[in-house]
């Protein structure tokens, strides 16, 4: 079996069997264990990207998805400070068995989707284009060809940034109550300034 | 050449949206619902990643960025979500949230 | 260049309106005053927004460049009339939101910038031409609504309402990327132009991976306007987010999921017909449309609240929207096999849409100093104790409930004919469940009506709120019901121009220049 094949079937099963162990109840109960099972898949899937030479994605698997969005997580898990009792037993109840079944047959569904048609498929052959999957092509044409959704990308998170201040900040500009008084103003902005939440970044009406 | 056959890679990338499907449908804890909806997500850029390396397209690669970006834009959201529901209910439990349910 | 800016004026000035709410308002003092300016800017951006697309569909003649920067967004009819669309529904929920927000105690200037932002995001999925733009618009709409219904920060149903909401909504979307995955697997690229060649000409072995695609890509359309087997949270959602939210998420949401489904099942999968696709898709959407009309009707039998009553009316809509999805008639320039919708579904929108919209503004007069009221009984008196609002409630129901002169009947009759008129009444079963359908529902709609303009026996008086804004809302809504309800022609003719122009005309030219080539596979390996 030459080495390819046997590298992607190693980072596969790692891939998944870190992904599963995150979903099932013993190793992935507490959301700590799992977020750090899922970093685990996730480097597993960068390994995976940069065999199919996919170069460019594979640095970024890392840097924005274990290195940003997992930290988040982790980061979000440790403001919960969720004590021990906090975190349940599971229960096995209709509701699981029936989502459980519901994904087996999406399983099914795609396996057999998927079987006939790629078995044919033949690989291009990657020697006379060397640069596929750098920077340079991938940056090319992300802002050539794809210059509208890239400006539209940013919008969204711009969207997603003012959002998650709305929702997560303790006190936004005056506290969660009807619009107050002047004199009754000047007191809240001083209770919200006190409460050090200006490294949140709200623009507030101070 | 690649000695990866395409149909290897999709299958693999059709288990971990599966076992992320399950994931969401399965737990109860919100944190582990989000973190199971980014597993579907990846394996939306597998699928991605090996179309492209199989036609030699780029723009597959171009596609499974916006999708990272996309994933980070729903990780801020639904984090900011858990925390505000975690600041009234003290929960991270789907099934404490039955306020509404009549 | 700038052609391009030109031809995305509409959502140009709805970005611009975002982002300068978002950097004003910090410099504005957090008063009442300075929040009903927003709603008022909001209300008059639109309104732009709107002029803009009419200017536009006025000045459209010359179809040659209605495709904008490089086949990602167009100007077409379909693009321009939804487009429009939702802009209505984003002027009247800026008109009535202020208020409310202050007796709700949630009143921000973030509210109006997401709110545009949502409406961009709308104009965006409605006005693309690629699968990557419409994608990343629906984002931008979801995340923005997923933090309204959130909005009331102190509201614990609120902010549940919103979790419920993004879990399902990122699920949808995870769904929809991977049926773009596949279609992307196929022909090497995202725009409706290349998925159509794609599938024109397909590659042996391939029709799993379209089975999937199509699949993926309509479980996820079906979660997005809370159809059948995804309903489940919706109501929630509904009864949790502010009153004026659940309006938009009813009108505004519905109608920017429909344009761009309508898109994706006319311009880019249905290319070659829908029943060339191997996949009885047209007879699953008429299924799932009367599966979902039957279970949301029934079950808005049995709610108290009317909030919540709209919302299971909602999904009956939405069921019968997704019936009307299956009315097409063969493209006027290509052709059989290529069929395009007819203009029932956007006919219906404008009915379903504004009828919502001015429900949802009459509720909101109800709750005052952070309560919520919006049962049924607490209705009572309204008639009496503000009749203009009273009577804008009863004129939406009546509407909802398609009762003869409103707008809501000229809707459901032209989406019955047209449905009948697909393959000589193939779907007589399915329109006749339809009319049942409209009859059960006609009872809980009166019954809103009837508890409006009941006595008030011995109770307590109501306060109402009034405010000018909310009753411009109100009474815009009104007129355009009864206006486009007296003379529904034009806006019918409009509504069958938007539908036929769901394949821009560069992209038919392109269709058409390629189906000789139809013969010889060979030249559709090249990408």
């Amino acid at each position: 079996m030459p080495t390819e094949l046997l590298l992607f079937y190693a980072l596969g099963a790692g891939a998944v069997l870190s992904t599963a162990a995150m979903l099932l109840p013993t190793t992935g109960r507490s959301p700590i264990h799992a977020a750090l099972l899922l970093i685990v898949s996730f480097f597993f899937l960068a390994g995976l990207y940069a065999l199919l030479s996919a170069h460019l994605l594979s640095i970024l698997q890392i840097i924005v998805y274990a290195g940003a969005i997992m930290v988040l997580f982790t980061f979000v898990i440790m403001l919960l400070n969720l004590s021990p009792d906090e975190i349940r037993e599971p229960k096995i109840s209709y509701a699981k068995m029936l989502g459980g079944g519901v994904a087996l047959f999406v399983f099914g569904k795609l396996l057999n989707g998927i079987g006939l048609a790629a078995s044919a498929a033949k690989a291009v052959d990657l020697t006379q284009h060397d640069t596929f999957g750098t920077v340079k092509e991938v940056g090319h044409m992300m802002y050539s060809t794809f210059m509208v959704p890239f400006e539209l990308v940013s919008v969204l998170l711009l969207v997603a940034a003012v959002g998650a201040v709305v929702l997560a900040k303790k006190n936004l500009a005056y506290v969660d109550r009807p619009v107050p008084s002047p004199a009754e103003e000047f007191k809240t902005e001083g209770h919200a300034a006190g409460d050090g939440e200006a490294a949140a970044g709200h623009g507030g009406h101070h | 050449m690649t000695a990866i056959p395409l149909g290897h890679i999709l299958t693999l990338a059709a288990l971990l949206f599966s076992l992320g499907l399950v994931g969401v449908l399965t737990r109860r804890n919100v944190l582990i619902m989000l973190m199971s909806v980014e597993v579907m997500l990846n394996a939306v850029n597998l699928t991605l990643v090996g179309f492209s390396r199989y036609n030699a397209w780029t723009e597959g690669h171009v596609l499974a960025f916006f999708i990272i970006a996309v994933a980070a834009a729903e990780a801020a959201v639904g984090l900011a979500l858990v925390l505000s529901v975690f600041r009234l209910k003290q929960t991270t439990y789907i099934d404490d949230l039955r306020l509404l349910k009549r | 260049m700038l052609h391009d800016l030109a031809l995305t004026s509409p959502l140009l000035i709805l970005l611009f309106a975002a982002l300068f709410t978002l950097v004003v308002d910090p410099f504005l003092p957090s008063t009442t005053e300075a929040r009903s300016f927003w709603g008022r800017f909001g209300a008059g951006t639109s309104a732009m927004a709107i002029l803009a697309c009419a200017m536009l569909w006025k000045h459209g003649g010359n179809e040659m460049h209605t495709v904008a920067f490089g086949y990602h967004l167009s100007a077409s009819p379909m693009s321009l009339f939804f487009t429009a669309l939702v802009a209505m529904s984003a002027m009247l929920t800026h008109l009535s939101s202020p208020k409310y927000l202050v007796e709700q105690g949630s009143s921000y200037g973030e509210y109006y910038a997401l709110l545009h932002f949502a409406t961009f995001g709308m104009a965006v999925m409605v006005s693309s031409e690629s699968l990557l733009s419409l994608f990343i618009g629906l984002e931008i709409m979801s995340m923005s609504i997923y933090v309204l219904v959130a909005f009331k920060r102190t509201s614990a149903a609120s902010v549940e309402a919103g979790m419920k909401y993004f879990i399902m909504g990122s699920v949808a979307s995870a769904f929809l990327l991977y049926g773009m995955a596949f279609l992307f697997g196929m022909s090497g690229g995202t725009s409706f132009i290349e998925i159509q060649r794609a599938l024109a000409m397909p590659k042996p072995g391939q029709g799993g991976w379209l089975h999937l695609a199509v699949l993926m890509t309509m479980a996820a359309f079906l979660f997005k306007v809370a159809a059948v087997p995804f309903h489940m949270w919706t109501p929630d959602a509904y009864e949790g987010a502010p009153t004026p939210i659940t309006g938009f998420m009813s009108s505004g949401v519905k109608v920017a999921a429909f344009g761009a489904f309508l898109k994706i099942l006319y311009a880019a999968l249905a290319g070659v017909g829908m029943s060339e696709l191997h996949l009885p898709m047209a007879t699953m959407l008429a299924t799932f449309g009367v599966v979902t009309m039957t279970v949301g009707n029934l079950l808005a039998l049995t709610q108290k609240s009317v909030k919540r009553m709209l919302a299971y009316s909602a999904i009956a809509h939405a069921g019968y929207l997704l019936l009307g999805c299956v009315a097409s008639v063969p493209d006027g320039t290509l052709g059989a096999p290529y069929a395009v919708p007819t203009g029932a579904v956007p006919f219906y929108l404008v009915g379903y849409a504004v009828a919502s919209l001015a429900a949802f503004a009459a509720l909101s007069t109800v709750g005052s100093g952070g309560e919520e009221l919006t049962g049924e009984a607490q209705l009572v008196g309204m008639g009496r104790r503000y009749p203009f609002a009273g009577a804008v409630l009863g004129l939406a129901m009546i509407s909802l409930a398609g009762v003869p002169p409103t707008l809501g009947f000229f809707g459901k009759l032209q989406l019955l004919r047209d449905v009948l008129a697909v393959e000589n009444g193939k779907y007589l079963p399915h329109v006749i469940i339809l009319v049942l359908n409209s009859l059960v529902s006609a009872y809980y709609y009166l019954r809103v009506t009837v508890f409006v303009y009941m006595r008030p026996e011995g109770r307590t008086e109501r306060e109402y709120v009034r405010e000018p804004s909310l009753t411009w809302a109100m009474g815009i809504a009104m007129a355009a019901l009864l206006i486009i309800g007296m003379l529904p022609y034009r806006a019918m003719t409009m509504a069958q121009t938007a539908g036929a122009g769901v394949r821009t005309a560069v992209a038919s030219r392109h269709v058409a220049h390629e189906l000789p080539a139809k013969a010889e596979p060979a030249a559709a390996a090249q990408k």
